[in-house]
């Protein structure tokens, strides 16, 4: 029978190994904390957890073993217990069910059976808790605007308004701001105090975005979410040994969770009809153009800087197109940022910095450069321009001649193409025809006549200085002039002047030849040279006896005849032969 | 009788004239046709008349014009440096040349010491063949004075003749330099090309730029840019401004 009893028990003993299921309440208010607690009698591993659906894990599963002993009638009993427990939030009002979880024991598994939680609306008691987070602390989002261009900015502050401390915030959701170009403010975190509906609010500006729409069509702005720690008095508490002396702070820590809400923007598509040179600037906008010279020398270096100032997307605007005179050098220009951000968006100014250097000498003009932008508020694009600049380069080159200059032509007269001609004269186009030789020949033909003409010159004064040379030369030429001159008195039959111009033929061709003084000569003289110069006797005896006849006949005219006269003309141009053959033995 | 040689007369007289009286014609219709804006036309046809072995500086500036208006810049260059070897200091065509060289990326050309400048625009200011007119002038103007001084010594023979010496080794040694310069062959890049520089690697020349033909090769060609850099470059990526 007592075996039957235990056999029977057995089972029993059995079922008290099991995971067993505890909530720390039942029924919880919403938004209330409690625990769920799996107890096992004996060790336990592997804890596999429920499905907590409908409520917040604050944190668990943790893992806690306890082991006690009984000594009764001195018998020892022991006894081991493993938790595992979760601390969780109630966050729906409903019956909540908590699912199976199992561990392992010694090989085996155990489950636990499902439970069930009833939430309940807060009770008045516990109200005034939840109360004193969701009421009390508000996190609003708002924007300056909700209808903009394609290009405008938003501006989205994330305030957070509590009529409570708050221990602490801790942002978990940060919005995405999908087709925004966002760029975030830094804002001060100190809360203010601002009076709202007659109370005092505690507010913090949390986050300040500034956005600008980079598509359209209407853009959600996602909810921000910040957790909100708030500590709580905790005045239900009665137990004597949870904080006998009030040291260990009877406060709770309770974490909430706000969202702010989500807003719609709506993007307008900037009008279809944008000029050529638009780049994408929206807002309101001034340019100004200055230079830090007007006047200086070429090759010196001058700053043109285009200042756009105004307010909108300026920290987007890369440049604002250029173009100088060509030849001036140009280098990249240098970008000043100088944009804040204000509560309506951006604003401030952009400089760029030109450093152009003029390279030759002249008057030269910068255009004027302009600048297009989408006006939002007059709904329409906008055209700014600068003021052209004049700069004079005093000193330099002029513009370099083997390159035409186009700049000093297109300053002068316009850009556009001359017109063609309308007439014209054709001709063929055939080899062209080489004069460099006829004009080599009559470049050369004067200074030849010049140098032959010298050259007479230069001969003619050389036998000029050197008399007796030219003497000798020509005493011949005398000779023969003299012989002509006889030749002329015979035929006028003229015999005296026949004579005497035969006499005087040989007597000035001796005299000549030798360079005999006409006092010295002398019939002897004729000798003593001619046998000098080795002239044979028969030939002096010659040349002695005509002059004599001569003398003789110039004296006698009448007995001599023709037949004579031809003689002795002959004899006397033989003689003189003679005379030259033998000197130039 | 009278009659039918009047005919024959004008028959051949018009036989005669015709090569040139079509090519004016050809001429006048081109030009129309650039007024139309049909420049693509307009180019073949003053193109036409070329090919007939025919020019003249308003032909090849018409051309030019046409081009530029075609948007093919560096033939418009070619033809305005053809056009410009006809009439250096045309001011027309110095205009639109600037304008076409604007459109293109012109190498930059070295600076010009100031005295080799002067001495450049004394030298071009009269073509050759009327400098070597001055030069001969002045030459035999030299030699007669020359003559009358060796006659007659005058104090003002003298001095001109001195004068007439010193222009007359300044018109030769321009003369010199005129025929040199007219012997240099310059030719327009067509299109953008590759210079092969011993000192440059990658020394490059875009279209329309003027270059110096120093040295030319069956397939290169030796060529100094407008900066100075040197190198050879393939025939067929230039052409010749003169022929």
């Amino acid at each position: 029978m007592k075996k039957l009893l235990i056999i029977l028990l057995m089972p029993y003993a059995l079922l008290g190994q099991e995971l067993k299921l505890g909530v720390s309440k039942n029924p919880v208010a919403v938004g209330e904390q409690f625990t769920i607690e799996f107890s096992f009698d004996g060790d336990a591993s592997n804890f596999i957890g429920p499905n907590l659906t409908g409520l917040r894990k604050l944190g668990g599963p943790n893992k806690s073993s306890s082991s006690s002993m009984q000594i009764i009638n001195g018998k020892v009993t022991s006894s081991n217990t493993t938790s595992f427990s979760y601390y969780v939030k109630a966050l729906n009002e409903g019956q909540i069910t908590i699912g199976e979880a199992s561990v392992k024991s010694n090989g085996k598994t155990y489950r636990s059976k499902a439970g069930s939680i009833e939430i309940v609306k807060s009770n008045p008691k516990s109200k005034q808790e939840s109360l004193s987070i969701t009421d009390n602390v508000t996190l609003n989002a708002s924007v300056n605007r909700t209808s903009v261009f394609q290009g405008e900015q938003i501006v989205v502050t994330y305030k957070l308004v509590s009529k409570i401390n708050l221990a602490d915030i801790n942002l978990t959701a940060v919005p995405e701001f999908n087709g925004f170009w966002k760029d975030e403010i830094e804002s001060n975190s100190n809360g203010k105090i601002e009076v709202i509906n007659g109370q005092r609010h505690r507010v913090w500006e949390v986050k300040r975005y500034i956005l600008t729409p980079q598509k359209s069509g209407t853009l959600k702005i996602d909810p921000m979410k910040i957790d909100v720690t708030v500590q709580i008095q905790n005045r239900r508490s009665n137990d004597p040994f949870r904080d006998p002396f009030g040291f260990f702070g009877s406060t709770q820590n309770v974490v909430e969770e706000v969202s702010s809400r989500p807003i719609a923007i709506t993007v307008e598509d900037l009008p279809s009809k944008a000029p050529e040179n638009f780049s994408g600037a929206v807002g309101q906008f001034k340019i100004a153009s200055s230079v830090d010279k007007l006047s200086l020398d070429a090759n010196q270096a001058v700053n043109y800087t285009i200042v756009l100032s105004g307010k909108g997307n300026l920290h987007l605007i890369d440049n604002v197109p250029v173009s100088f005179p060509s030849n001036f050098e140009t280098y990249d220009p240098q970008k000043k940022d100088k944009v804040f951000t204000s509560k309506s968006g951006y604003g401030g100014k952009v400089e760029f910095e030109h450093l152009l250097v003029p390279r030759f000498k002249g008057e030269y003009i910068i255009q004027k450069h302009d600048f297009c932008y989408f006006d939002p508020k007059a709904k329409d694009y906008k055209t700014i321009s600068t003021e052209p600049i004049t700069i004079n380069v005093l000193k330099g080159k002029e513009d370099s001649e083997a390159y035409y200059s186009s700049e000093k032509l297109s300053e002068s007269s316009s850009q556009k193409l001359e017109n063609i001609y309308n007439q014209t004269k054709l001709f063929s186009k055939t080899e062209k025809k080489n004069h460099d030789t006829l004009v080599f020949l009559l470049l050369l033909l004067p200074i030849i006549g010049i140098l032959v003409y010298l050259i007479v010159l230069y001969i003619q004064a050389r036998n000029m200085a050197d008399p007796i040379m030219g003497k000798y030369k020509k005493s011949l030429k005398i000779a023969q002039k003299r012989l002509k001159n006889a030749k002329k008195h015979q035929e006028n039959n003229q015999k005296e002047l026949f004579f005497e111009e035969i006499e005087k033929s040989l007597w000035s061709y001796f005299s000549n030849k030798f360079n005999v003084n006409t006092a010295d000569l002398s019939k002897d003289t004729i000798n003593d040279f001619f046998k000098k110069n080795s002239i044979s006797e028969s030939v002096s005896n010659n040349f002695t006896s005509i002059i004599e006849k001569s003398e003789f006949c110039r004296f006698a005219p009448s007995s001599l005849d023709a037949e004579d006269m031809n003689r002795v003309y002959e004899l006397a141009t033989k003689v003189i032969v003679d005379v030259e053959q033998d000197l130039k033995k | 009788m009278k009659q039918v040689l009047l005919v024959t007369c004008i028959l051949w007289a018009t036989l005669a004239i015709s090569d040139t009286y079509d090519s004016d014609s050809l001429f006048l219709e081109a030009n129309e046709l650039y007024n139309n804006q049909n420049y693509a036309q307009a180019i073949d046809i003053y193109q036409s008349i070329l090919d007939a072995q025919l020019s003249s500086f308003e032909l090849y500036y018409n051309l030019a014009n046409s081009y530029f208006q075609f948007g093919k810049i560096p033939k418009s260059i070619l033809y305005y440096e053809k056009a410009l070897c006809l009439e250096p200091h045309n001011t027309n065509c110095l205009h639109n040349l600037g304008l076409a060289q604007q459109r293109i990326s012109i190498t930059e050309p070295m600076p010009i010491l100031f005295y080799k400048k002067w001495w450049n625009a004394v030298s071009s200011y009269l073509s050759p063949i009327k400098w070597s007119v001055v030069a001969i002038v002045s030459v035999w103007c030299t030699c007669l004075l020359c003559f009358s001084f060796i006659k007659n010594r005058k104090r003002w023979v003298f001095s001109t003749l001195l004068t007439f010496t010193f222009l007359s080794v300044i018109f030769i040694t321009i003369l010199i330099d005129a025929q040199q310069r007219e012997k240099l062959n310059y030719a327009i890049v067509m299109q953008d090309a590759t210079v092969s520089a011993n000192d440059k690697p990658n020394l490059t020349v875009t279209a329309g730029n003027k270059v110096l033909v120093k040295e030319s090769l069956n397939k290169k060609s030796f060529i100094i840019l407008a900066d100075g850099q040197s190198g050879w470059l393939e025939n067929s990526y230039f052409t010749y401004i003169k022929n």
